[in-house]
């Protein structure tokens, strides 16, 4: 019988070592874009590029479980991250099944579509009600996580060209 | 999520996860502390001396206050034994030192160094020597996380520095604290100190919060918005202190 292998083991160790660096990039105050309300969403860029790329090809249940990780290291509500993660997959999906996106502009925007769906939905599910939040911040954040979603993005390439 | 929110269920695995948060909080103090300790080894005799000199002269200075403040503390003590008014200012401390990191996932947090192994506990006052900082929200093995007197979620009974007029103030989540609803018919003036009340029984009476920038009258003119900014930031100093139950 023949096995079915779902990820590699590199794959795996890119995954654990970009976990680590984004684990201690979300605990460093970066000059400009340091401040509240700016600092970018290093986890959610992060989680968008594997998803985007297939990195490993994680599963929703895996999925679900880093998300509940995330939320115990970095996160203010057990399941927050869990369902962002979780609906991103799922719009993912969704857009995959519907339009074949082969250049680099069409992914890009698919990583725009996601980022902006996740990070609408961290808004809502935020502990801190702030329903009337600063929209120019948001923007801000929303621009810088983008540009780090594309960082990691060419990262992983990188990393499959090498491995 | 609902159910986290109600219960703290997040906070209870928290403190009992530490081990995976600690080696972080290390890495990143890693460099600060590697640079401090090398700037110890290479300074040189003058600069001690000279450190020296300057703490000499601040001790002289403090001893002079303190010979003063003794005098004053025999009077209140004699007058409030007269009065019988219960002393309510005896109070243990405990000296911590903020950490990095400064920001969490995009939150901005104050870490000290010291937690539950050193007799801290959620909800005790954090201050410095220019006033009020915050209150413990987090309290690990060895870390706790302190919710600033800015944040939005941050409320504390006040009164007035004369000992006037007991009011609730809270964080307006930007760099300010305010006083919603103050009557309109109480004086209040801009430079108006605050300072904590105590009924609460969970801060001393007297510390220092912060004083009236701005007077806003409400639309009905029946009561007055205040806008007050605290006497110190969180990161005016490193050191800070912590107060424990009453002796």
């Amino acid at each position: 019988m023949i096995k079915k292998n779902t990820y590699k083991r590199s794959d795996a160790i890119v995954f654990c070592i970009l976990f680590l660096i984004t684990l201690l990039l979300s605990r460093i105050n970066f000059p400009l874009i340091g401040t509240d309300g700016i600092m970018p969403d290093y986890f959610l860029a992060l989680f968008v590029s594997l998803i985007a790329t297939r990195l490993m090809k994680i599963n929703i249940y895996i999925l679900f479980l880093l998300g509940l990780l995330i939320d115990l290291l970095a996160g203010e509500l057990i399941g927050q991250y869990g369902l962002v993660l979780i609906i991103i997959y799922f719009v993912n999906f969704i857009l995959n099944k519907y339009f074949l996106l082969q250049t680099s502009l069409m992914q890009f925007s698919q990583n725009l579509v996601l980022i902006t769906i996740g990070l609408i939905m961290l808004l809502i599910l935020s502990s801190s009600y702030e329903l009337t939040t600063n929209v120019n911040l948001l923007g801000i954040k929303w621009i810088v996580t983008c540009l780090v979603c594309l960082l990691y993005n060419q990262i992983i390439k990188a990393s499959r060209h090498r491995i | 999520m609902g159910l986290d929110h109600r219960k703290g269920i997040h906070n209870k695995i928290k403190e009992n996860s530490n081990f995976l948060v600690t080696p972080i909080i290390y890495i990143l103090n890693l460099p600060k502390n590697i640079s401090e300790s090398l700037t110890d080894l290479f300074k040189s005799k003058s600069q001690l001396f000279k450190k020296n000199q300057e703490l000499e002269d601040k001790i002289i200075e403090l001893s002079i206050e303190n010979q003063r403040l003794i005098l004053i503390q025999a009077e209140n003590k004699q007058l409030r034994k007269s009065m019988k008014i219960s002393n309510s200012l005896d109070i243990n401390s405990i000296g911590a030192e903020i950490v990095l990191p400064r920001v969490n996932n995009g939150r901005e947090i104050i870490l000290i160094n010291k937690g539950r192994n050193d007799g801290l506990k959620i909800g005790q006052p954090v201050i410095n020597n220019l006033g009020l900082i915050g209150q413990i929200i987090f309290s690990g093995k060895s870390f706790s996380e302190v919710n600033p007197i800015t944040s939005k979620k941050y409320i504390v009974p006040a009164i007035f520095e004369k000992g006037t007029d007991n009011i609730i103030i809270r964080g307006n989540g930007d760099k300010y604290l305010e006083v919603t609803m103050f009557p309109a018919h109480r004086e209040v003036n801009i430079g108006s100190v605050f300072m904590t009340s105590g009924i609460d029984s969970l801060y001393p009476k007297g510390i220092k919060i912060g004083q009236v920038i701005k007077i806003t009258p409400q639309v009905n003119n029946q009561f007055n918005h205040l806008l007050i900014a605290p006497f110190t930031t969180p990161m005016a100093y490193s050191q800070v202190r912590v107060f424990q139950d009453k002796k």
